[in-house]
C-alpha cells in the first residue's frame, strides 16, 4: 500500500468513525419523513401511514423472482391484520423504463396494499437498502423495529411473528 | 473538495442541533481464490433533519469488487426534498422521462457509476407546471474482464452536462406534457502512435445537445406514454483519431434519434404491456461499429440509458446468454401478459422482438445499404435480430406450504451479420455470410420448495438449457438471401452445448440458510476446459472425486448464511463459480470466473 493510499485510508476510518458515533448518539433507529409517490405520480407522507399502526416497508423490482413470492404473502398479511391498523407499504424501484409492466402487474394481482414508486432507488437507499427484497418493519411510533434483506421460504413466518409483536406493543 | 467542504458542514450543523435520526449500514467484502482477491468495505450513511437528507458513502476497496482501487468518499450529497422544491447538491442521479436523454444511474454490484458532481432540482411552480434542471460533472469508466466478448465493451469518458426543462398537465384529458434540453461536453481518451513510433494519450472532445419530448395519459383505465429524443453530436475535432497506429478519419456533425412508447391496462383480469423502441441514436455500418481499437464519437453518450424493452430472467443460465441492447442502432416491440388465477396458477408469459435498422453488405472493400427497416423490426439474421420468448407458471399447494414454479425460456440472437460479394483472381462472384456471436438457447427453469410447520423449509431450483453457438464464422454461399444461419449454414458452424445450474438450499426457522450449488457446462464461453486436473481440486471437489466424479466443466460451491441480531447478515461461500454476463436494468459486464477459494460478506445496520 503506498503512502496516499495510507492517508487515504486514515481519512475514510476517520470519517466512517465519526458517522457511526454520530449515529450512534442520534435518537434511535426511527422513519425519516419521507415522501412516497404513487404509481400514477401523486405524492404521499410515509408517516401518514404509522397514524393508524405499524407498518411493514417492502421493497421489490420485476426482475426480483423472491420479490414476487414475498408479495404473495404481504397481500395476506396485508388483507388479515387490516383491521388492527397493521398496513403493507410496497416500494418498486424499477425505473420508469418498466413502469408500464409494474402498473399491469399490479392491476392484475389486485393487491390489498398500496404500491409506490421509487425510480431513482432514492428511499431505497436512503432506509439502507443493497439488494431485494428488502423490508422494514416500522412501529405505531416511528421506530424502526427490525430489517431483513432477501427472502427463503419460511421467513413469512418470522414476519408474521414481528408483525404480532409490533401489534401487542403497549402504545 | 466539495466532497469535504459538505461533510464538514453537515458534521457541524448535526453536532450544534444533536436532533437528527440516522441510518447507518456497513457492508464488508472479502474473497480469496486462485488468481482472485477481493477487499472492499462499503459504509452507507444518511442523516435525516427536517426535509434535509445528507447521504455519504465511504469506501475502502484494494482490490473492490469492480473497478479501480480507492480509499474515503465515493458519493456525497445533500437534498431537500417539499412539495414544491427537491434540490440535490453533490453526487446526483438525475432522471428525466424514460431515460431517453438523461438517466444516470450507481449499480455498484456491477461497477457501474455514471453519476455527475453538481446539482439536480426540480421546482412545482404550480399544480400543472414544473421545472428541472440540472448540472454537473462526472468521470464514466466500464471495464470488461472479457474483452472478445461483441456484447459489451470499455466505456471511458468524463462528462460536464449541463440542461434544464418543464413539465406542463393542460388537463386530466389530455395528459401531461414534457420539453428538456440537455448539453454534454464528453472527452474521451485515445491512444496513438507519436512520431517515435510510442504510445501517447491524448483526448478528442465531442459536443452533444439533446432535445426531448414526453407525453403520457391515463384514458379509460389505460395508460399511455411516448417519448421522443433528437441526439445533435457534434465531434469538436474536425477528424477522429484511432486509438492505435496514426490512422485517422474525418467525422461531421451527426444526428440522432430515438423513441420509446408505451401502453398498459388490464383486459378482463389480464394484465397487458406492449412497448415500443426505435433507438437511432447513430446508425454506422460493421466497418465503425466493430472496430475494437477505437470508439465513434458520435454515439449515444453514456448520460442516456433508455428502456431496453424486453425482460431480464431471474434464470441464471438464461441471464448468462442473453442479449445487450444496442442503444445507438436497435428496433424493437415487447409484450407481456400477466393473469394471477388461472385455476390458481400465476401466468406470465412475455415475448420481445428487436433487430437493428439496416442490413449491409460489403462489396469492393466498401459497405453498402442493402436493405432497410425503419418502423419495426426484423425477424432475418441479416438485421441482427433478438427474440426472445418466456413463460413463467407458479402455484401454490398444501395450504400454501408447497410452491411450484415452471419457467420456459427461448432466445435466439445475432449479434453482428454481414454479407459480402468479393471477386476471384478469374474475376467469378464469391458470395460470403459473416456473423459473430450467433446464439440460441432453449432454457427450462423448475422450483420447488416445502414450508415445514416450525418455519423450515427446503428449496430446490433446477435449470436447464440447451444452447447452439455460432461465432466468428465466414462461409461460402449460392446466394445472399439467408434468413436463417442455424438452418442454411449448415452444422459444420455450429456448436452445440447443454449447461445445467442447481441450488438446493435449506433454511432453519432461525435465520440460517445452507445452499449447495452446482453449476456445469459442456462446453465454456471461452473453450477452455475447467477442472479437469486433480492436482488443483479444492476440499469439496478432492471429496467429490473420491467418489468417481467427473469434475470436468463443473462448478461446485458450499453457501451459509446467518441472520443474527435482527439487523446483521453473514454469507460465506467456499468453492467455485463461473461467472458470465451478468445485467441489471439495461448495464451489462462480463463477470470474471472465482475459483477455489472463500467469499465473506457481512451485511449490517446501525
Amino acid at each position: 500500500m503506498t503512502m496516499e493510499n495510507h492517508k487515504h485510508c486514515i481519512r475514510a476510518l476517520i470519517v466512517a468513525l465519526a458517522m457511526i458515533v454520530l449515529a450512534a448518539g442520534a435518537h434511535g433507529q426511527s422513519l425519516p419523513r419521507l415522501q412516497l409517490e404513487t404509481l400514477d405520480g401523486e405524492t404521499v407522507r410515509i408517516y401518514d401511514y404509522l397514524e393508524d399502526g405499524p407498518i411493514m416497508i417492502n421493497f421489490w423490482s420485476l426482475s426480483c423472482a423472491p420479490c414476487r413470492r414475498e408479495m404473495k404473502h404481504l397481500d395476506e398479511f396485508a388483507r388479515t391484520y387490516a383491521d388492527s391498523g397493521f398496513q403493507v407499504i410496497s416500494i418498486n424501484i424499477d425505473t420508469p423504463k418498466s413502469m408500464s409492466r409494474v402498473r399491469a402487474r399490479v392491476r392484475s394481482n389486485a393487491y390489498a396494499f398500496p404500491v409506490f414508486s421509487d425510480p431513482r432507488n432514492q428511499i431505497f437507499r436512503k432506509l439502507g437498502g443493497r439488494r431485494m427484497p428488502y423490508s422494514i418493519f416500522v412501529t405505531a411510533d416511528g421506530s424502526i423495529d427490525s430489517r431483513h434483506i432477501g427472502y427463503s421460504p419460511g421467513d413469512e413466518k418470522s414476519y408474521r411473528r414481528t408483525i404480532e409483536s409490533m401489534l401487542n406493543e403497549p402504545e | 473538495m466539495i466532497r469535504y467542504i459538505l461533510l464538514a458542514v453537515f458534521l457541524v450543523i448535526s453536532i450544534v442541533n444533536a436532533q437528527p435520526s440516522f441510518t447507518v449500514n456497513n457492508l464488508v467484502k472479502y474473497a480469496e481464490g486462485d488468481r482472485y482477491l477481493l477487499r472492499e468495505n462499503v459504509l452507507d450513511v444518511n442523516m435525516f433533519y427536517e426535509n434535509w437528507t445528507f447521504y455519504t458513502q465511504i469506501e475502502a476497496g484494494n482490490p473492490p469488487e469492480f473497478g479501480q482501487s480507492g480509499y474515503g468518499i465515493h458519493t456525497i450529497r445533500l437534498d431537500y426534498q417539499s412539495d414544491q422544491l427537491s434540490a440535490e447538491l453533490g453526487d446526483v442521479y438525475p432522471l428525466w422521462n424514460h431515460g431517453l436523454s438523461l438517466n444516470l444511474r450507481y449499480e455498484r454490484s456491477l461497477g457501474y457509476d455514471s453519476g455527475i458532481r453538481g446539482f439536480n432540482t426540480r421546482i412545482n411552480l404550480a399544480e400543472a407546471f414544473r421545472v428541472f434542471a440540472v448540472a454537473g460533472r462526472g468521470d464514466f469508466r466500464l471495464s470488461s474482464p472479457l474483452h472478445n466478448d461483441v456484447r459489451t465493451h470499455d466505456w471511458e469518458t468524463t462528462n460536464t452536462v449541463a440542461g434544464t426543462g418543464i413539465q406542463i398537465r393542460p388537463g386530466s384529458a389530455v395528459g401531461r406534457f414534457g420539453l428538456s434540453g440537455l448539453y454534454v461536453r464528453s472527452e474521451r481518451p485515445y491512444f496513438r502512435l507519436d512520431e517515435n513510433f510510442e504510445p501517447e494519450t491524448n483526448y478528442y472532445t465531442v459536443n452533444t445537445q439533446l432535445y426531448e419530448g414526453a407525453w403520457e395519459n391515463t384514458l379509460l383505465g389505460w395508460k399511455f406514454a411516448a417519448n421522443h429524443v433528437i441526439q445533435v453530436a457534434n465531434p469538436q475535432d474536425p477528424w477522429f483519431p484511432a486509438r492505435s497506429g496514426t490512422q485517422t478519419d474525418t467525422v461531421d456533425r451527426s444526428l440522432g434519434q430515438a423513441t420509446y412508447a408505451t401502453v398498459s391496462g388490464l383486459i378482463g383480469g389480464v394484465g397487458v404491456t406492449l412497448e415500443y423502441k426505435n433507438y437511432a441514436y447513430d446508425i454506422r455500418s460493421p466497418a465503425v461499429r466493430n472496430d475494437t481499437h477505437r470508439d465513434w464519437p458520435t454515439r449515444m453518450t453514456s448520460v442516456s440509458r433508455p428502456p431496453i424493452v424486453y425482460r431480464e430472467t431471474s434464470a441464471t443460465l438464461t441471464s448468462r446468454q442473453t442479449h445487450v441492447v444496442n442503444y445507438n442502432d436497435e428496433i424493437g416491440l415487447q409484450l407481456e401478459l400477466t393473469y394471477t388465477d388461472l385455476l390458481g396458477i400465476s401466468v406470465m408469459a412475455n415475448y420481445a422482438l428487436s433487430s437493428r435498422h439496416r442490413h449491409y453488405r460489403l462489396e469492393r472493400g466498401t459497405y453498402h445499404v442493402a436493405d432497410t427497416r425503419t418502423l419495426f423490426p426484423s425477424p432475418e439474421d441479416a438485421f441482427a435480430p433478438f427474440r426472445q420468448a418466456h413463460l413463467e407458471l407458479d402455484r401454490y399447494f398444501l395450504s400454501g406450504n408447497l410452491y411450484l414454479e415452471q419457467a420456459l425460456n427461448h432466445l435466439y440472437a445475432v449479434e453482428e451479420y454481414s454479407s459480402q460479394i468479393s471477386y476471384t483472381d478469374d474475376n467469378a462472384i464469391k458470395r460470403t455470410i459473416n456473423i459473430t456471436n450467433g446464439r440460441r438457447a432453449f432454457t427450462s427453469l423448475t422450483k420447488v420448495d416445502y414450508t415445514f410447520t416450525n418455519g423450515n423449509s427446503v428449496s430446490l431450483a433446477h435449470e436447464n438449457q440447451w444452447l447452439d453457438r455460432i461465432t466468428d464464422i465466414g462461409r461460402s454461399v449460392d446466394t445472399l438471401g439467408v434468413s436463417h444461419a442455424w438452418r442454411d449454414l449448415g452444422s459444420t458452424n455450429i456448436r452445440q452445448a447443454y449447461n445445467r445450474y442447481i441450488t438446493f438450499s435449506f433454511r432453519h426457522h432461525e435465520g440460517i440458510t445452507m445452499s449447495l450449488i452446482y453449476d456445469y457446462a459442456s462446453e465454456t464461453e471461452q473453450g477452455e476446459e475447467f477442472n479437469t486436473e486433480p492436482g488443483n481440486d479444492n476440499p469439496i471437489e478432492s471429496a467429490l472425486r473420491e467418489f468417481g466424479v467427473d469434475l470436468r466443466n463443473k462448478w461446485i460451491g458450499i453457501q451459509l448464511t446467518l441472520d443474527f441480531l435482527r439487523n446483521h447478515q453473514i454469507t460465506v461461500f467456499y468453492g467455485s463459480e463461473q461467472g458470465g454476463l451478468q445485467c441489471v436494468s439495461g448495464v451489462c459486464r462480463q463477470v470474471a470466473p472465482f475459483e477455489d477459494g472463500f467469499k465473506l460478506t457481512i451485511q449490517s445496520f446501525y
